[in-house]
């Protein structure tokens, strides 16, 4: 276990879920943060609601490279509705050959009332602790005396025909061949769709322990 | 007592003597203009004049102004002058004289004991002067109606043999009202009131440029490559007050001013005198600002002194006290003049300021007010400059009110603020002081090319410009927090205050980090930065105008805040070394605004430790340190007025511009295609297109550098984000590689909106908050990373968590608003 890290805590009475048998905070929490400094941030992002930059006319496509190593396009693939969404490919370690992909990333999301402050922590609940000799995590409440930074969670967040792909490819660059030739591979896993709203409540704290 | 005694030298003497055998008759057509007119005319056709030097001494110390000597200019053997004499119908005193064009050289301006000058002059210029001396029948002395014009079509500032060139540069100075007071305090000259404004003046400079020995001007005369073109039109009023003595010795100058520098003509209903206090123009794109109001005073004036000390002879200018406070309405960044004229310019809102400086004593040491400038720069002549500040504002105040306790600013308070569409911010509780040397000369690379490459991190050659050196500049500021609020108005709808002056403090000055200014910052500077006329970037070739920028700066020992509260506390980046290196950078007007490319630039920030609580070790936390590396190639920062305007948030707005289309197609137009909203004509819009650059072995400028993170703990345990570039995607370039143009880029506008603050129950708190609205969006083809990897120590062999990622084809929009809260 790593003897200093950053420390990510909820407050006593707040949690992290989208479940709706979760409790406000009490009022002497609430007065706590009001008085305090900080910024209060609302606000929706969209993903690619138009499309990107790299494939703008709603089309990605497949090469076959030649002995000096230029691309050719040879096929076309048509993106959903006209729109390519955003790619993310992630390869673990060099042992392992393929990459795992969100891909056709897009949609939006909405939240009101994201805080941002810093505050003298007070009492939190440290889920990070084990005691010595123990081989679990046993959360309890410590006094930290030191700032903490406060991201106060927005209550609710809004997804509107927020969408990906979840697939696995042989290369990381959509459509682009591997160097010894072999031909761009992708297979599709899973794909999600997420409309409604997720109820996030709580404060996370942010501040560094020993 | 002060000296002034010209010293004319017997060459300078036997050169006048052979002027008075070079007078001329009056031919008949300078007789006709001199019959009919009344007083005394004399009429001069001089070849020249000359002097070895004139001289300045106080206390022993003196300011020289070398061989001063006039000449007839463009080829003509003498140049004309005519003064008249008179005493007109009121008995005032008129002495008027108008100078054709002359050439005037000086060969340097020096201080007594210095080999090196400051800088040497020389120009071609005319001019005129009324000077009218009349009494107030007070027994003062009354100057309303004198009047001074002149214009230079070329002003050099000699380095040796390189020039600082000016074309075109013109001051026209008019006193309408102004009187000669003798007082205790000295002679003050009083130049009216706010109803009657004693002074107005017009300053305006065609170009500027820079002469290496090679000849900087295109075949109309005009600068090839210049700085643009800017103008100045303001009244002034107040007084001026002037008396004998210094800080420093028996000798010297004090000179108190109580003066207010004002154009508010396009604030009145007459749209005829409609003249901008500040317009800079570059290439056809400006920089404006309709009005201005400035107002400077000090208590106990500001002292001139010439002084020595071990290094020799200088020049002091100190003030113990000076407050500053400024208005600029309607201030426009970019977009063509034409835009202007025909009132299509959008404007960034006004500003408006309070700075006040004053020595005095804090944390035990003694901060002071002032310049010094020494003759001679790093290389021969130039100027030195020791320069001392100390910035300040009062502790906050803590009032009550029905919510609870809150601190609002201190009566004395430096602050800048924000105003947008009617709407306030506040940034205030700013502190500051520092102190160091600068030099400024003007160098040519080919003088010293360095012994190290120019692409390497410890370069040590010159660049072609006017240079300006840093050494050991040390310097703190912090501000204490934010306040907003709206015009206060009376019944007939006058603007009569604001509510943000008096408004409880709080968070919100981390939303300077947007700007890349820190909240809080302590720091030391070194390095030099190199300005040259022209932008190095300009594809056009008919773009001329612009500043290119090369330089190596290093910051060191420092601490800032990334977020703090007016106690000092929050999350700070400590023993921070910051060192960036930039090759090409401009700085050009376009009609995306005031342009910042960065050219090539690379740069490196270590931050020994990042702490929660206080900046200092013994009342805070560590969480580590980082390292951050980049390497960028071609990245440009642009800053607009405007703001967001009308944005129609998840839809796309319709063709006029007054709503949301029809993006769903269902023939109503309704939430589902979007919301409108109307955020105004004003506010800031900034653009960023970051090229991160990979070293892949091509180019030998990139050798060694690249775009990197890591985290250190304090244990050791180390996480590092490796070579992320970006790039234009697969099909780009040729033989494999991919071109580089696009780069990650972030568009912003920024404007001073209401909003609404609920608490986390979901009560409403507030329905009419004023915050930052942010409408963002980030825009990228194709973003590489290399990995990610972990290391037990620095030292020990790195594990590859993450071998790759690349990130393709990103439009993300986000339209948020950050209000500050209590």
């Amino acid at each position: 276990m790593l003897k200093t890290k950053l420390a990510v805590t909820l407050l006593l009475g707040a949690s992290l879920s989208a479940q709706a048998e979760m409790t406000s905070m009490a009022e002497q929490e609430m007065s706590d943060v009001s008085g305090q400094g900080g910024v209060y941030l609302s606000g929706e992002f969209a993903i690619n609601k138009d499309g990107g930059p790299l494939w703008e006319n709603g089309e990605r496509y497949r090469y076959t490279r030649d002995a000096n190593g230029n691309l050719t396009p040879v096929q076309t693939d048509a993106c959903d509705n006209g729109v390519c969404g955003l790619r993310f490919a992630i390869k673990l370690n060099e042992s392992s050959e393929g990459w795992y992909v969100l891909d056709d990333l897009s949609g939006g999301f909405a939240f009101e009332g994201l805080t941002l402050r810093t505050k003298p922590a007070g009492e939190a609940m440290n889920y990070d602790y084990m005691p010595d000799g123990s081989t679990t995590y046993e959360p309890r409440l410590e006094n930290v005396d030191d700032e903490v930074v406060v991201i106060g969670l927005p209550g609710t967040v809004s997804f509107n025909n927020f969408k990906f792909k979840y697939a696995v490819a042989n290369n990381g660059e959509y459509g682009v061949p591997l160097a010894d030739g072999t031909p761009f591979r992708q297979t599709d896993i899973i794909g999600v769709q997420l409309d409604g709203d997720i109820t996030l409540k709580g404060n996370l704290l942010l501040f560094p322990v020993d | 007592m002060k000296k002034f005694i010209p010293e004319v030298s017997a060459l300078a003497l036997a050169v006048a003597a052979s002027n008075v055998s070079a007078l001329q008759a009056l031919n008949d057509d300078h007789m006709a203009q001199v019959t009919g007119q009344a007083g005394i005319t004399i009429e001069q056709d001089t070849e020249s004049f000359s002097a070895s030097e004139i001289s300045y001494t106080d206390d022993g110390v003196s300011l020289q102004f070398i061989q001063p000597e006039y000449t007839a200019a463009n080829g003509a053997s003498t140049f004309h002058t005519l003064s008249t004499i008179d005493v007109n119908e009121d008995g005032d005193f008129i002495y008027e004289v108008t100078g054709d064009e002359r050439t005037f050289n000086m060969a340097g301006i020096s201080l007594s004991g210095d080999d090196d000058n400051f800088f040497g002059l020389e120009g071609t210029y005319s001019d005129h002067l009324k000077l009218v001396i009349g009494s107030d029948d007070e027994g003062n002395i009354d100057l309303s109606g004198t009047e001074y014009q002149t214009e230079f079509s070329r002003l050099f500032f000699k380095d040796g043999d390189y020039d600082w060139i000016l074309t075109d540069f013109g001051l026209s100075v008019l006193i309408n009202y102004g009187r000669l007071i003798n007082t205790d305090q000295g002679v003050m000259l009083d130049l009216g009131d706010e109803t009657n404004r004693g002074l107005h003046f017009d300053y305006s400079v065609g170009g500027v440029g820079l002469g290496l020995g090679n000849d900087p001007f295109a075949a109309d005369g005009s600068l090839n490559k210049a700085f643009g073109s800017l103008d100045i039109s303001l009244d002034a009023y107040g007084s001026i007050t002037l008396r004998g003595g210094g800080a420093t010795g028996s000798e010297g100058i004090t000179f108190i001013p109580g003066l207010t520098l004002i154009n508010d003509d396009n604030a009145d209903a007459d749209a005829s005198n409609d003249t901008p206090a500040f317009k800079y123009t570059d290439d056809g794109f400006i920089i404006l600002a309709e009005d201005f109001s400035g107002t400077f005073s000090s208590e106990n004036g500001f002292t001139l002194d010439l002084e020595s000390d071990d290094e020799g002879s200088l020049l002091a200018l100190r003030y113990q006290d000076f407050d500053l406070a400024f208005s600029l309405d309607n201030f426009i960044l970019g977009g063509t003049e034409e835009d202007y004229l025909n009132g299509l310019s959008r404007t960034m809102g006004s500003f408006r300021g309070e700075i006040h400086f004053r020595d005095g004593i804090a944390d035990g040491e003694y901060r002071e007010n002032y310049m010094k400038f020494r003759a001679g720069g790093l290389d021969g002549d130039g100027i030195t400059a020791d320069i001392s500040w100390n910035i300040v504002s009062d502790d906050p105040v803590m009032e009550t009110d029905d919510i609870g306790s809150y601190n609002r600013p201190g009566d004395l308070n430096t602050f800048i603020a924000m105003n947008d569409d009617g709407n306030w911010v506040y940034f205030n509780g700013f502190n500051s002081y520092g102190s160091g040397r600068a030099y400024v000369d003007i160098t040519k690379q080919s003088d010293n090319p360095g012994t190290n490459g120019l692409y390497s991190n410890d370069y040590d050659g010159y660049f072609d410009g006017l240079r300006i050196t840093f050494q050991n500049v040390k310097g703190s500021y912090s501000f204490s927090g934010v306040t907003v609020g709206r015009d206060i108005k009376d019944a007939e709808g006058n603007v009569i205050g604001n509510e943000a002056e008096e408004a409880p403090l709080m968070g919100g000055t981390e939303l300077l980090l947007a700007l890349e200014v820190f909240p809080s910052y302590d720091f030391t500077l070194n390095g030099a930065i190199t300005l040259t006329p022209g932008d190095v970037n300009a594809t056009d070739p008919n773009d001329r105008q612009g500043i290119t920028l090369n330089g190596d700066l290093y910051i060191s020992d420092a601490n800032a805040a990334v977020t703090v509260d007016e106690y000092g506390r929050g999350v700070w980046l400590t023993e921070t070394n910051y060192d960036i290196h930039m090759r090409d950078a401009s700085l050009t007007v376009t009609e995306d605004g005031l342009t910042f490319n960065k050219g090539l630039t690379w740069s490196r920030i270590e931050v020994g430790d990042v702490r929660f609580g206080s900046k200092y070790a013994d009342d805070s936390k560590s969480l580590g340190s980082f390292t951050l590396e980049r390497l960028e190639d071609g990245t440009t920062l642009s800053v607009a007025s405007g703001g967001a305007g009308q944005v129609c948030i998840d839809g796309s707005l319709n063709g006029g511009g007054t709503g949301c289309a029809d993006s769903n197609g269902d023939g109503i137009i309704n939430s589902e295609d979007g919301v409108f909203i109307d955020r105004g004509e004003q506010g800031l819009n900034i653009k960023v297109k970051a090229i991160f650059a990979e070293d892949d072995g091509t180019d030998a400028r990139y050798a060694g550098k690249g775009n990197r993170f890591s985290w250190t703990q304090p244990n050791g345990t180390t996480i590092a984000l490796e070579n992320f570039s970006t790039s234009d995607g697969p099909g780009s370039g040729t033989n494999g590689s991919q071109t580089n143009e696009y780069g990650l880029n972030i568009d912003i506008a920024v404007d001073v909106a209401p909003t609404i603050v609920r608490d986390q129950a979901g009560n409403l708190v507030q329905d009419d908050a004023l915050g930052f609205a942010v409408y963002g969006r980030l825009h990228f083809k194709q973003l590489n990373i290399d990995g990610l990897s972990l290391a037990a120590t620095p030292e020990s062999t790195p594990q590859t968590l993450i071998q790759g990622i690349v990130v393709q084809n990103a439009d993300i929009q986000a339209n948020l608003t950050a209000t500050p809260i209590r």
